[in-house]
This record gives structure tokens, C-alpha cells and sequence, in this order.
């Protein structure tokens, strides 16, 4: 075995034994597997299902879902019961103010992104401030926070529909295809190179591992502890905020509540991603397959024509089901 | 005499009681009878089902849990109760396209049931969803974060399949009923009373200490031999219960079903429990500060109310508000622990 190890040095056996510990450790492999199932049962229930053209489509949609739920895995790999229930407001937040915003005007994209990067950031360094020095929970912060903006964007249009228009780029950005490969779908393969860069090769990932592994531990590395927390809800709040960007151009028009649905979808994602919710384990890879997972639970119902209530219902059970496999607490008995 | 004093100072719902007694005062002086008892009465039909719903959730987040799906399972209750009001056992006929609307034409429904069989099939409706939360967190250790977030998709979904937009009423003798008081006070302030009677007898049995045990450490009390798999499952049953009573209330103040109903109550029950002085992190709480911390909420909405901030600045005041409320209550709890850790050194 060494030998041929010698012979051909393509991966040496230690990597090999680590790719495998990888793959075994991050429970990516079911998440997986899952995918291939659902996408051929997709295939079987409905014809054209698992068309490369309804696949680019369920890779665009779900790199929206993933976009998202990167701020969620490095919220929830920080530990300490982290979590970011905000999410979702304020992809609707950032999704009505580029409405808004660009008014049909291509020329005003640039300002867009700018404003929802901001907003995002701001209401991210609100919530890390909010965990970090006055010591609320993370779950009780970000919900409470989520009111406050769900409060922002009925305020910002003086509880109407919002007036604006998107504009033709934005749309064709979220439309257009290169091939059978819809240009969200890149969006989204950049997204999970450079998070998973960042988690890997930069200080700031390996340090959010150990802190999210054990805090203490990481306050006698000498690790800056409070800074890298706000830090990390703060990049949730601005990737939000990116994603309801795209999720603007991606639905073409604007509602007070079009990101409201994608807090539970992210951390459904995480979880079926493999990414432990103690924090300290996992990564974005299972992330963006979680995603991809969820997209295609529901495109498969909705191919079917489930109604959007038993739909809900099928995946709230889903989701249990996952979360049997994956989620449970240690036993008493020892 | 001393000992009472030191217990009110040891309260931790103190700080809520003191500023909701402050709000009062500011809404005697801001909205005109405010302290008429039709006033009051209102108030408290309308906050009734918060509190009911805050107390489940107190409940639960005493064992160390948390309860995100008490919002589903108040609009589930709801709805359930006013789709068998309107249309009896052909609420199983009732699918998503159709709703309560087929009834409006005469004929195509039968007798609904009687306000009470309904309520009551409304409360097992609420139940059989705490049966899931029960079995999955008790019983499979799934983390009740997720679990509730799972059966919180599952009650909703229920909600919106028997009710996809609001609709649907009440005998008018059952709204009436409930407004109107009874021996000095509404049914919804008796109802409070009731519930908290309730909870504190609740607490005198062994259930209580092996909740505060479970919550404060569910190893040692497995260990000290506290059935800690019952107890969870009792207390997520017991939630289920209580939040789908409140969901009961709900449907006699507002007289109509909305799947949409209980979505705010599962932020401002938390928001409630966490002003009221029980910790996040379980072990310990009491009745009275969620039931002052949910009556903080109503206050402030009802002054937001009087001082004419244009309806869509509402939303932002009050979630604004009811932020510094939490991190001002955490900080003030710190700052105690800090001061009584320095006295005793």
C-alpha cells in the first residue's frame, strides 16, 4: 500500500485518509446523496424535471439560498449558540431598497449594491455589538432585530407596495445563462471558492474554528475574541444583504416580504450541510449542497403540484427527519 | 417584614413591573381614560392571548429549551377553531383552493359546531403539534431550536392548508361574551388568573422542581434521578397546551381566523419571557415577570397608539423599542450579578 503510494505521489496516503476523513466528518456524503435522489425522483414525477436547463435553473435559485446562508454557517461556526435570525428581513430590506434605488436605471446599480452592502453591514454590526457587549443571546438579538428591520422596510415605504422598478442588467444578471449555466449559478461558484478560501487559508477562518470549538481556549491563544464575533455577524448582515440584491433580480419585483421565508431556509441548509450548531465544525461546501437540497425539495413538490401549505408542511416534516439524523444531543445515560 | 422586602428586591421581574407600573402612568396622561375600565377591558381581551402564549414559552425556555413554534401552533388554534365554527366535519372536505369561501354559499356546508366543541378541537389541534415537538425533543434529543423551527413549517403549513386567507366569524353572542365583565372583570382577565393560579399549583407538585432541575442541568438531574425525558416531554405538551388556549383567546378578540396570525407572537413571547426576568439559559423564572414583560409590550403599542406616530413608523418604534428593552434588561441583570458577586467577596 505504501508503495503504490510511492509509485503514484498524485495524493500521498495521509491526504487520501484526510479528503475521506473530510468527507466522512462534514456528513456532506448523505446531503449528497439526497440530492441525486430527489433530482431523480424529480425526473420520474415530472417530465423535463432533470432538463440541464431546469438544473442550471435550480443551481441559480438555490445560489441565492447559499449566498444567504453563508453568513449563517460562519454565524453559527462562531458557536456559542450563535445564530442569525435576521437574515431573511434583511434580504427583504436590501431587496426593496435596490427597487428603489435603481428605479429601471441601469446606470444606479453600483449605488444598489453599495446601499444593501451597507444596510446589511450596519444591522450585522448592530446585532454582533448587541451579543457581544451587552451579552444577549444571539437567537434573542437577531430575532429581536429581524423586528426591527421587518419595522425599516414598512416604514420605507410608508406601509405600501414599494415604488421603483429593476433594472434591465440586474434582471439579465439574474436571467441570463452562459451555456446551460445560468450566470447566478457562477455567482455562486465564486461565492463558495472564496468562503471556503476565507475559512481555510486566512487567520480570520481558522480562528473562528477555534473559537466556535472552544472560547476559552481561544482567549489564551490570545485571540481577539469580541472583535472576530462582531466581525462575523457583520459579514452575515453584508452577504444578507448581497443576497437580497440578487433575490430582487431573480423574483423582478419587489415585495415587503420577499426574503421572509429565507431564515429557516438557511439554517435548514447549514444543518443538512453537515455544520454542527455548537459551532466549531463544519464548513461551506455542505452549506451550498444543502441548498441545493432544499431548492430542489421544493421544486420537486412543486412539479407535482403540491399546494404551497402542504408544501410547507412536507418540508417542516423533512426537516425533522433531518435533523433526527444529524441534530440530536448526546444521551444522559452514559 | 424584612424578609418580604428583601424577597420584592430579589424578584427579578421587578425592574418590568416597575416600568410597566411607569407606562401605565404615562398612558393615564397621554390617552384619556385610560384607566376607565372599558378601557382596561379592551386592553386586556387584546393581551390576554400574548400573555397565555408568553407563559408557554416561559415554560420551556425555564427546561433550557426554547419554543419557536408557540406562533404556529396560536395561528393554528385559530384557525382550526373558526373553520369547524363555520363548517363542522366538512372541515376535512375543506382543502387549500376553497377554504372557508364555499361556505358562503348556502347549503354547501353543514352546521357548524357549537363556539366550545370548536375551541376544543382547536386546542387539540395545537396539542397534536406539541405531540411532535414533545416526541422529537423529549424523547429523539433533536435540539429544540431546530425542532420547533421544523414543527413551527409543519403548524404553519396546517394553518395555511385549512385557512389560506383570513376569514370566516363568530356568533356575535360569543365576541360579546367575551368583552363584556364578569364580576368586576373581563373573561380575559379572569382567564389570567386563572392561568397563573394554575402554574402556581402547577410548580407545588414535583413537576416544578424537575423542571427547574432539568433546566438548570439536565445531566445532574438525570443523574439525582429526575425523569428528565418525561419531564421534557411534559413541559413541550404543556406549552402546546397553554399557547393554543392564548390562540383560543385570540380567536374570540379578533372574531376571525388568519394563518397568519401567530407569526409576531413567537418573537414578542421571547422578547416577554427575557424582560421578565428568566434566563435564557433556564434553571429559573416565576409567573408574574412574563406576565408583566407581555404587558410591557402591549403598553408600549397602545402608547405608540395614543402619540399618533404615523401607522408604518409603528412597527419600527415598537421593534426598536422593544430591543433596548432587551439588551437594558440583560445589562441591568449583569451589572446585579456583578454587584452581588462583589458583595460577597
Amino acid at each position: 500500500m505504501a508503495e503504490n503510494a510511492e509509485i503514484r505521489p498524485k495524493y500521498s496516503r495521509q491526504q487520501l485518509t484526510d479528503i475521506i476523513s473530510t468527507i466522512g466528518h462534514n456528513k456532506i456524503l448523505p446531503a449528497i446523496i439526497s440530492c441525486m435522489v430527489f433530482f431523480a425522483l424529480g425526473g420520474i414525477l415530472s417530465p423535463g424535471y432533470t432538463s440541464i436547463t431546469n438544473l442550471g435553473n435550480i443551481l441559480a435559485s438555490a445560489s441565492i439560498l447559499a449566498l444567504a446562508a453563508a453568513g449563517q454557517t460562519l454565524v453559527i461556526l462562531s458557536g456559542h449558540d450563535g445564530i442569525d435570525l435576521s437574515i431573511g428581513e434583511v434580504m427583504s430590506l436590501t431587496a426593496v431598497t435596490t427597487y428603489m434605488v435603481l428605479n429601471g436605471n441601469d446606470s444606479r446599480i453600483p449605488l444598489a449594491i453599495l446601499v444593501a452592502i451597507a444596510l446589511g453591514t450596519i444591522i450585522g454590526f448592530f446585532n454582533g455589538i448587541g451579543i457581544v457587549f451587552a451579552g444577549l443571546p444571539p437567537l434573542v438579538m437577531t430575532l429581536g432585530m429581524s423586528a426591527v428591520v421587518q419595522g425599516l422596510v414598512f416604514a420605507s415605504n410608508a406601509g405600501g407596495t414599494p415604488i421603483g422598478k429593476a433594472s434591465p442588467l440586474l434582471l439579465s444578471i439574474a436571467s441570463g445563462r452562459l451555456g446551460p449555466m445560468r450566470y447566478l449559478a457562477i455567482v455562486g461558484l465564486l461565492v463558495i471558492i472564496i468562503i471556503e478560501l476565507i475559512l481555510s487559508r486566512t487567520n480570520y477562518g481558522k480562528q473562528l474554528y477555534l473559537v466556535g470549538n472552544n472560547r476559552s481556549a481561544a482567549r489564551l491563544c490570545g485571540i481577539p475574541i469580541n472583535p472576530l464575533i462582531i466581525a462575523t455577524y457583520l459579514v452575515s448582515g453584508a452577504l444578507s444583504g448581497i443576497a437580497g440584491f440578487f433575490l430582487l433580480g431573480y423574483a423582478g419585483t419587489a415585495n415587503l416580504d420577499l426574503g421572509g421565508s429565507y431564515t429557516v431556509l438557511t439554517i435548514a441548509a447549514v444543518v443538512i450541510g453537515g455544520t454542527q450548531l455548537s459551532g466549531g465544525e463544519g464548513g461551506y461546501l455542505g452549506t451550498f449542497i444543502g441548498s441545493v437540497l432544499m431548492v430542489l425539495l421544493t421544486t420537486v413538490l412543486i412539479s407535482v403540484g403540491v399546494s404551497a401549505a402542504v408544501r410547507e408542511i412536507l418540508v417542516g416534516f423533512f426537516l425533522m427527519l433531518t435533523l433526527f439524523a444529524y441534530a440530536r444531543a448526546p444521551k444522559l445515560r452514559q | 417584614m424584612i424578609k418580604i422586602v428583601n424577597r420584592i428586591k430579589e424578584w427579578p421581574g421587578l425592574p418590568i413591573f416597575i416600568i410597566v407600573l411607569v407606562l401605565i402612568g404615562l398612558n393615564a396622561s397621554l390617552t384619556r381614560n385610560f384607566l376607565s375600565s372599558s378601557v382596561l377591558e379592551g386592553f386586556l381581551s387584546t393581551y390576554a392571548p400574548l400573555i397565555f402564549v408568553t407563559l408557554a414559552q416561559a415554560l420551556v425556555i425555564i427546561s433550557g429549551g426554547i419554543d419557536l413554534s408557540v406562533g404556529g401552533v396560536i395561528s393554528l388554534s385559530n384557525v382550526t377553531t373558526i373553520v369547524l365554527v363555520g363548517a363542522g366535519w366538512d372541515f376535512l372536505k375543506i382543502g387549500p383552493a376553497g377554504g372557508l369561501y364555499i361556505c358562503n354559499t348556502p347549503g354547501a356546508c353543514q352546521a357548524g359546531w357549537p363556539f366550545v366543541t370548536a375551541a376544543l378541537g382547536g386546542v387539540f389541534a395545537g396539542l397534536l403539534v406539541g405531540l411532535i415537538n414533545s416526541f422529537a425533543i423529549g424523547i429523539l434529543r433533536v435540539r429544540p431550536l431546530l425542532a420547533t423551527l421544523a414543527t413551527q413549517f409543519i403548524s404553519m403549513g396546517m394553518a395555511l392548508y385549512l385557512l389560506p386567507l383570513p376569514g370566516g366569524r363568530l356568533p356575535i353572542e360569543i365576541v360579546n361574551w367575551y368583552q363584556r365583565p364578569l364580576i368586576g372583570l373581563p373573561i380575559a382577565g379572569w382567564s389570567i388568573i386563572l392561568i397563573a393560579l394554575v402554574w402556581v399549583l402547577l410548580m407545588k407538585t414535583p413537576y416544578g422542581p424537575h423542571l427547574k432541575a432539568t433546566g438548570e442541568n439536565m445531566q445532574k438531574a438525570y443523574n439525582s434521578g429526575v425523569n428528565v425525558q418525561l419531564t421534557i416531554f411534559i413541559t413541550y405538551m404543556l406549552s402546546a397546551l397553554i399557547a393554543s388556549l392564548g390562540g383560543v383567546l385570540l380567536t374570540m378578540s379578533i372574531a376571525a381566523g388568519d394563518p397568519n396570525v401567530g407569526i409576531a407572537f413567537t418573537l414578542n413571547s421571547i422578547a416577554a419571557v427575557v424582560l421578565g426576568g428568566v434566563s435564557l439559559s433556564g434553571g429559573f423564572g416565576e409567573v408574574g415577570g412574563p406576565i408583566f414583560g407581555a404587558l410591557f409590550l402591549g403598553l408600549i403599542v397602545n402608547t405608540i397608539l395614543s402619540t399618533r406616530v404615523p401607522p408604518w413608523y409603528q412597527w419600527l418604534v415598537s421593534g426598536v423599542i422593544i430591543v433596548i428593552g432587551l439588551v437594558g434588561s440583560i445589562s441591568l441583570k449583569r451589572v446585579m450579578k456583578k454587584q452581588s458577586l462583589s458583595r460577597t467577596e
